[in-house]
């Protein structure tokens, strides 16, 4: 077996729910699923930091929302929740709080995408 | 017959989801999952759009997020309450499950046909478990649905008793065919009989119904029960030329004696195709079947036809029975039928024999037999036969209801 030095990359195991996904609907939808959500939360995600930044918390709390859904149906479970946590902050003008949730998005966006590529690629 | 390419449309039997979010991704994946449900599914990003999309063609389910943009679902709901559309609907949201509820009770008072809502953010198993259970209650049932549940077994034979009135012993009872189906629970023939009826499933489910009964028949004699077993008949079914033949191979089968099983055919399908029907049963009277008319007075009967038809049995419709005795013209009717049926020399049943009032007008009418509530309600084989042991441990009296031996 080769051994991976510490602190290399690693490709996560796909969550159980997106592989349920995967074999309830096969892997060319899910890829046309994550194709649209990669597009749209590369946008979303920078722009609800940005509306966290400039203050404008219910524009923050629309980004979050709108990512949010899909995010749990391709089974992005933490993202979801981190997403939610954005938006509920963000409507109720907690300003800390959304700033809290919206400083994690980034590398969990990243952990999901990552995610779905290896998902996709797994050899069945 | 040639195989259609394999570019072609789907075919436009397939029952049609259509999904309302604004959301490209939540559309798109419940339009997948959809689909791998059987839907062909169509989604939409307003409910403008939907309204018009479902106005050109009623969808068979509709998933609608209750918060599309500047929007709301309750605008989808009105606008289909305003078409008296009555298309199942899962409202979903990520807003409060009591928000979730108003839309599911506002929809319900406008009318509208609300299954369970999806509460948002679902995971893709959640999703796949709603549009399954929407689709099991929603979906009408195919010809092909029959045929399956055929193959599986799933039609079976509850038995409903039948007394001799005057001294209130069982005499036999009818076979009435129940789909035990795996997500939407027994369902009675009123859900699925009218489509065998129109299909080609009403055949194989006749003989299927034929051949089980006399089997359980042949179980319960054998335990030392000497009642017989009545199967309703299909017209179609009757008419086929090789019909007496299959029945009497069924029942020699089975191993009872023809006149163990009556076969009831509807008083209007018997009047339907009067030669060939007559030409059938009057071969299964010559083989020792009892030929029962039923549901007589709800056809357009020739009274001369009936005398003509080789009948060992009418059987009162339960609308009259269930008006007595309180229903004057029910009552006079019941009597009139009562006499017509011994002036012609056939048995008397009567349906819908609900209370213990019913049951002494109809034994001083000199009815013969009676069924209905009152006496048992259908039951599975295992009941009936608890039944029938009950009865011959003089332990069945119908005023007290035998619903506990089902």
């Amino acid at each position: 077996m080769l051994a991976v030095p510490q602190g290399a990359p690693t490709s996560p195991a796909p969550g159980p729910a997106l592989a349920e996904l995967l074999d309830a609907i096969g892997a060319e939808a899910t890829a046309q699923a994550i194709r649209l959500f990669r597009d749209s939360a590369t946008a979303g995600v920078p722009r609800a930091l940005h509306a966290v930044a400039q203050r404008s918390l219910a524009d923050a709390g629309r980004e979050a929302h709108a990512l949010k859904s899909a995010a749990a149906l391709l089974g992005a479970t933490e993202l979801a929740q981190t997403l939610g946590a954005l938006e509920h902050a963000a409507f109720g003008g907690n300003r800390a709080a959304a700033q809290a949730a919206a400083a994690r998005l980034p590398t969990l966006l990243d952990d999901a995408l990552a995610q779905f590529d290896a998902a996709l690629t797994r050899p069945d | 017959m040639a195989e259609p390419p394999a570019s072609a449309a789907r075919p436009t039997s397939l029952p049609v989801l259509h999904v309302v979010d604004d959301d490209t991704v939540t559309r798109t994946l419940v339009c997948k999952v959809g689909e791998r449900l059987g839907f062909r599914a169509e989604g939409f990003a307003s409910p403008a759009a939907f309204l018009e999309a479902s106005a050109r063609e009623q969808p068979d389910l509709v998933v609608v997020d209750l918060a599309i943009g500047d929007s709301d679902g309750i605008a989808v709901l009105q606008g289909l309450a305003r078409r008296r559309c009555s298309v199942p609907l899962i409202v979903s949201s990520g807003l409060d499950h009591r928000v979730l509820g108003s839309a599911v009770r506002i929809g319900r008072s406008l009318g509208l046909t609300m299954l369970d809502p999806l509460r948002k953010p679902a995971g893709p198993a959640e999703l796949m478990a709603a549009l399954r259970d929407a689709a099991s209650k929603a979906l009408p049932i195919r010809d092909r649905d029959l045929d399956e549940a055929l193959g599986a077994g799933q039609l079976v034979p509850y038995y409903q008793p039948k007394l001799r009135i005057a001294d209130r012993v069982p005499v036999g009872a009818e076979a009435l065919v129940r789909w035990e189906h795996p997500t939407r629970g027994t369902l009675g023939p009123g859900e699925f009989l009218p489509l065998a009826e129109s299909g080609a499933s009403i055949t194989p489910l006749t003989f299927m119904m034929v051949e089980r009964a006399a089997r359980d028949c042949a179980t319960w004699r054998r335990l030392g029960h000497d009642v017989g077993v009545a199967v309703n008949v299909s017209a179609r079914c009757v008419g086929e030329p090789d019909f007496a033949e299959r029945i009497a191979d069924l029942v020699a089968q089975a191993g009872i004696d023809p006149g163990a099983l009556t076969l009831e055919v509807t008083e209007t399908a018997a009047m339907a195709d009067t030669a060939n029907v007559t030409t059938a049963l009057a071969r299964l009277r010559i083989r020792g079947f009892s030929l029962s008319m039923d549901d007589f007075g709800t056809g357009y009967s020739s009274l001369a036809e009936l005398y003509r038809m080789p009948f060992s049995e009418l059987k009162i419709e339960r609308g009259f029975v269930s008006g007595m005795p309180h229903d004057r013209d029910a009552t006079l009717i019941t009597r009139a039928v009562v006499g017509l049926a011994k002036t012609l020399g056939l048995r008397t049943v009567a349906e819908g024999v609900e209370t213990e009032a019913s049951l002494e007008l109809l034994a001083e009418m000199g009815c013969d037999v009676a069924q209905g509530f009152l006496i048992g309600h259908p039951m599975p084989l295992p009941g009936f036969i608890g039944w029938l042991d009950q009865a011959a441990g003089g332990h069945v009296a119908p005023q007290v209801g035998l619903e506990e031996a089902a």
